[in-house]
């Protein structure tokens, strides 16, 4: 039994031969015990109904036998009936009660062995009975229908006993015999289910050992375990061409890799042709902006530097005829009066016109000097963008353009003022250009709105505005919408990148068709601090 | 005997009463002995009526007896009935007889007269069964038991039970 159950727990690891072995032996001693125990206990019983049987039948020829005795009062006469009972072996014992008003007493009596301790009882039992080694039968002695006595036959059950004890040996010794030649048998049979099985197994250790696909089982016949077989046959098969395929995919993977990295380096290469490109267009660009302040440069210092000619040229004529006054004699007092007078005008005007230009000089070198750096440092706003708008002032003069600033004077932040010089520039550029025909009345709003973290600028014209597609594309570099007219796309590109990567910042721009542009710039009051 | 007696006496469910007179006793038992006789013994066909007639001749004290012990018994589904008769042409309707004469001549004449007519012959005559009586009650150590004659009986056509007669002293 211990070995059993040690089996059960164990039986994932016990080898296919031996579950089979154990199965079929197992059922087999298990199908035949159950079936020897019942039948030996049916056999029992079966034995003991028919020795009660055999008994009762017995009892009722010794009533018949015993009546007449019982009638007539012949004790005797029953004791010698009841004495031909020794010729039935088993019977130990015999009573004859018989009835009287009183009840019933012992009448006569038989014993087996006359030295034997049983004993009649005094009153028959009512039932037949069984001991465990006795039977005891009681018939009731008629006369006609009236009951005049009781017989009590009682007989051992050492003959049962002894033949269910020989039934037992025979039929353990059956079952033994049974479950040795099962043993036998199953032995052979198993391997019908085992030696293919293990047969397999073997396949797929080689399969999985050599990594060789193209192995195969060798089939055994139509049974599950062919089917098993042929299934395990087909599925290498499907392996070994998912294989190949596999392979393929993988040469033709390679090929494709190779030829994607040779089409990016070449676009690596083309993009940074291209930003090479860009950048040298944006510094372009820039000098072309510096150009253009070159030349505001010069218009507004033409003005004052001719002033000052002329001045100068006046006071030389001037200073030429009074020396030949002078020289002939005939310079009189008032003349040289008049000489002085004009000396002191002509020496004022060239003084204060060569003043103003020094100034516009010094001014424009500022913006200069910051277009072209990214440098940072303290400013005042408002006279940043004052001085960025004198330098587009000759731009802004063949218009009809009123701008408009609006900022806190003493405002100074810390921040880049090329990229500020730059982008105001661009704005203003892009509205005169693009946001008003020639001529077209027009105003430009320059809005400083001071926060406690930052600087939003306003800026916004109320030109002709621009389409939806138009405003969702303006920042993209090289995006315009006069090719051919000289634009370059790369305005507002220009400001995007100044603001946000110079400023660190962000920009916005609103616009509709009729109703002109606006741009938002925000940007820290204080980079770098 | 007068433990035997006792035991009789139970069986037969009668009054328990001390009886001084033996013979009064011996009535008693042989009254039993005629009725379990009627049980042991089968009549031809032809003496089946509607009832068993148990007749007495000569002992007006058994038959007292029998009426007294016995009066309510049946035999086969067919009351009994009892009968005083003086001579043997009385005994048409009867299945047994009891002959209680002394006289051997006058139960001669019985036995003679009675033969072949199907009726039990029953006597203590100790020389009855030579007559041809077919039941003689003998006393043997003090106890009642009897011979039979299962010629004469079968001369009659009454078979007797062998349990009866295996239950008899001796069987002619």
């Amino acid at each position: 039994m211990t070995a059993q159950l040690g089996l059960m727990t164990r039986s994932a690891d016990v080898p296919i031969r031996s579950k089979l072995l154990a199965a079929i032996v197992g059922t087999t001693s298990v199908c035949l015990f159950i079936t020897a125990s019942v039948f030996l206990v049916y056999n029992w019983f079966n034995v003991r109904d028919t020795l009660n049987n055999n008994l009762s039948a017995v009892a009722e020829v010794f009533t018949l036998n015993t009546t007449a005795a019982l009638s007539f009062n012949d004790a005797p006469a029953a004791n010698e009936i009841l004495s031909s009972l020794r010729a039935k072996h088993d019977v130990l014992q015999a009573c004859v009660y018989k009835s009287d008003a009183t009840g019933e007493h012992l009448f006569a009596r038989y014993n087996r062995d006359v030295g034997s301790s049983l004993q009649c009882l005094e009153v028959p039992p009512e039932h037949n009975f069984y001991t465990h080694n006795h039977l005891v039968v009681v018939s009731p002695v008629m006369l006609g229908s009236e009951r005049i006595g009781s017989l009590y036959i009682e007989r051992g059950l050492s003959d049962l006993w002894e033949s269910t004890r020989l039934d037992s040996l025979v039929v353990g010794l059956m079952v033994l015999a049974s479950i040795a030649i099962a043993s036998i048998l199953s032995l052979f049979l198993q391997r019908l289910i085992s030696n293919p099985i293990l047969a397999l197994l073997q396949t797929t250790k080689e399969v999985s050992v050599a990594g060789d696909y193209s192995l195969r089982a060798l089939p055994t016949g139509n049974d599950e375990i062919g089917e098993l077989i042929l299934g395990f046959n087909n599925m290498l098969a499907q392996i070994e061409s998912r294989d190949l395929t596999l392979e393929t995919t993988r040469d033709e993977l390679e090929i494709r890799i190779e030829q994607a990295d040779k089409a990016n380096a070449e676009l690596e290469q083309a993009l940074k042709r291209l930003k090479e490109t860009q950048e040298q267009l944006v510094n372009n660009e820039k000098m072309a902006s510096l150009g253009g302040l070159v030349a505001g440069v010069a218009h507004e210092i033409n003005t004052p530097v001719g002033v000052g000619v002329t001045a100068a040229s006046t006071l030389r004529e001037d200073t030429k005829a009074t020396t030949d006054l002078y020289e002939t004699g005939e310079l009189t007092n008032s003349a040289l009066k008049r000489y002085f007078a004009t000396c002191m005008q002509a020496t004022e005007i060239i003084l204060g016109n060569l003043q103003r230009a020094a100034d516009l000089i010094h001014s424009f070198k500022q913006v200069a000097v910051d277009q072209t750096s990214s440098e940072y440092r303290m400013f005042e706003l408002k006279r940043y963008i004052d001085e960025t708008m004198l330098s587009l002032k000759p731009k802004l003069r063949s218009t009809d353009l009123v701008v408009e600033i609006e900022c806190d004077p003493n405002l100074a932040i810390n921040s880049v003022p090329g990229a500020m010089s730059q982008i105001i520039t661009n704005l203003v550029m892009n509205s005169v250009q693009h946001g008003f025909d020639e001529g077209e009345k027009g105003h430009l709003r320059i809005a400083v709105e001071e926060q406690p973290e930052q600087i939003r600028i306003q800026y916004s014209d109320d030109g002709k505005g621009m389409p939806p597609d138009v405003v969702k594309k303006i920042f993209e570099p090289f995006f315009t919408t006069r090719r051919g007219s000289g634009g370059s796309g790369l305005g507002m590109h220009i400001v995007y990148n100044l603001v946000t990567q110079q400023l660190k910042g962000s920009v916005k721009v609103r616009s509709e068709l009729g109703k002109g542009s606006a741009v938002e710039i925000t940007f820290p009051k204080r980079l770098f601090e | 005997m007068r433990l035997f007696l006792a035991v009789a006496l139970a069986f037969f469910c009668s009054a328990i009463h001390a009886y001084a007179d033996t013979s009064e006793l011996e009535y008693r038992v042989k009254s039993a002995f005629l009725y379990n006789f009627t049980k042991f013994i089968e009549w031809p066909a032809v003496r089946q009526r509607a009832d068993f007639v148990m007749c007495v001749a000569g002992s007006p004290q058994l038959h007292a007896k029998l009426v007294e012990t016995i009066g309510n018994k049946e035999n086969n589904g067919m009351p009994i009935k009892f009968s005083s008769i003086r001579h043997p042409g009385e005994a048409q309707n009867c299945q047994l007889v009891f002959l209680g004469f002394m006289d051997a001549a006058r139960l001669n004449d019985w036995v003679g007269a009675l033969a072949d007519t199907a009726v039990l012959t029953v006597s203590d005559d100790s020389g009855f069964i030579e007559m041809g009586g077919m039941i003689q009650f003998v006393i043997i150590d003090g106890k009642i038991r009897f011979d039979i004659n299962q010629t004469a009986a079968n001369r009659s056509s009454i078979k007797m039970s062998s349990k009866l007669l295996g239950l008899a002293r001796n069987v002619n």
